[in-house]
């Protein structure tokens, strides 16, 4: 795949597989402007882009997916405590991760989005913390793999759709375990240091936490962490 | 104490799994150290259950990147940049080296995120209690001990307690703590808190993955004697 030379986006685009999508410009615009984007501009089209850059190293799809998370990931890094300037750079760096590892994401396992989350969350590691973060190797010999056989076929079709219904039940929850729930993933924060933080017991942050995630459950169906 | 035997699946999950819980939604987020990574990652290769959690709580991390922040737009020159890269990125697509399992460090089932911080000469095992040995491993730097435990089939852990975090992952093997709670090969044990444990005891022998915080305090009134031959 690597040895390949991209191919002609535009024949890519005519494929049945995009004559879904709007071109990537409005989504590339759409994402670079400030007004919210009608959200169904991409709508079952990230993951797709995804693997259009990764079997066909497609430029169009690429451009696309920069345009949505490229802004996205600088806010979340912004919200880390990471600086503007070097909030480009390490949204730059994450995007070109995704360029070059579109190749092991897999849809059946995580939606666009998720997957895209975890490069800027390991960016931000090795930005703010400076060390590297032990990863699971999927390939590894000695992995244990579940016994409960394969996901259902279409689960990767669901990804997308899986991600609203998340960020709609995570609106839904009482404000004390949204705001947690955001401050856990946006700040880098253990649950000792938002306790810290908030001046609250850790018992109290643990205890949100689960109550927020065992709402979660009964509202997602599929969803269980 | 905690334990991740089995892979139930719970609408609500028991107080007792909160600490477990806790340790893989630290994770998720990315705001372990790199130590309790290290326990973590090691732990999920074993563990589809924890890999699926894990998932789970990455999930709530994207959705909050694509639906839950308002984006700030990148500077004028960082697309053009970016494209740039591209052009000029004739990198191989990124093949990890990877160890049969024979070829690791001792011969020993060690996870693939853990070999990176274990070469072969440079573990020293050390005589800790009767058919008990350790071998510490540099895993970053901090207030965390990390080191890997052999226990001789039919030995004995006596009872005791830490003054910080204590997490176990069982690389081969199993053991019992106390009266009830077994861990098998894959499953992770998380104490935190003053609460003493044990004692361990192990009839087929086990290797684990050990990491501690404080010193450990047997408990009882051979503690004076003990203290000086665990050094836990």
């Amino acid at each position: 795949m690597e040895g390949k030379k991209p191919l002609e986006t535009a024949a890519c685009l005519h494929n049945a597989a995009f004559s879904l999508y709007v071109p990537a410009e409005m989504i590339l615009n759409a994402g670079m402007s400030q007004t919210p984007e009608p959200r169904t501009v991409a709508a079952e089209s990230f993951e797709d882009l995804l693997e259009a850059v990764a079997l066909r190293r497609d430029r169009a799809a690429f451009t696309a997916l920069f345009g949505y998370f490229a802004p996205r990931v600088k806010s979340f890094l912004m919200t880390s405590g990471v600086p503007a300037d070097q909030a480009d750079e390490l949204a730059q760096e994450t995007m070109i991760a995704v360029w070059r590892k579109a190749g092991s994401y897999d849809r059946s396992r995580a939606a666009a989005s998720t997957w895209i989350f975890t490069i800027a969350r390991n960016r931000r590691i090795d930005a703010l913390r400076r060390h590297s973060r032990p990863e699971v190797d999927i390939d590894d010999p000695l992995l244990v793999v579940s016994d409960e056989g394969a996901p259902p076929p279409d689960e990767g079709l669901r990804r997308d759709r899986e991600t609203r219904a998340i960020a709609k039940a995570i609106d839904a929850l009482p404000e004390e375990q949204a705001t947690l729930i955001r401050k856990a993933y946006f700040e880098d924060k253990t649950q000792a240091d938002l306790a810290e933080e908030e001046n609250i017991p850790l018992g109290t942050v643990k205890s949100r936490l689960r109550l927020a995630m065992d709402k979660l459950r009964r509202e997602l169906q599929g969803w269980r962490p | 104490m905690t334990s991740t035997s089995g892979c139930v699946i719970q609408e609500c999950l028991p107080e007792s799994r909160s600490d477990y819980e806790a340790l893989l939604f630290d994770y998720a987020v990315g705001a372990l150290d790199e130590a309790l990574s290290l326990m973590v990652a090691a732990h999920m290769t074993l563990s589809p259950c924890a890999r699926r959690r894990v998932a789970g709580f990455e999930a709530l991390g994207g959705a909050l990147i694509e639906s839950g922040c308002e984006p700030v737009p990148m500077s004028s020159a960082c697309m053009a940049w970016v494209m740039a890269q591209l052009d000029a990125d004739t990198t191989a697509s990124e093949a990890a080296c990877r160890l049969a399992v024979e070829g690791r460090p001792g011969g020993l089932p060690l996870p693939d995120p853990l070999c990176a911080y274990v070469r072969e000469r440079n573990l020293r095992w050390k005589r800790c209690l009767p058919g008990i040995r350790a071998a510490d491993i540099a895993a970053g730097c901090g207030k965390f001990r990390v080191r890997l435990v052999h226990i001789a089939p039919q030995s004995r852990v006596p009872v005791h307690s830490h003054s910080g975090i204590e997490v176990t992952v069982v690389l081969r093997g199993s053991y019992r703590d106390g009266q009830e709670a077994v861990y098998r090969c894959g499953d992770m044990d998380v104490h935190t808190g003053a609460g003493a444990h044990g004692p361990l005891f192990t009839e087929e022998g086990c290797l684990c993955l050990l990491l501690t915080e404080g010193p450990a305090r047997p408990a009882g009134w051979f503690a004076g004697m003990i203290n000086r031959l665990l050094r836990f």
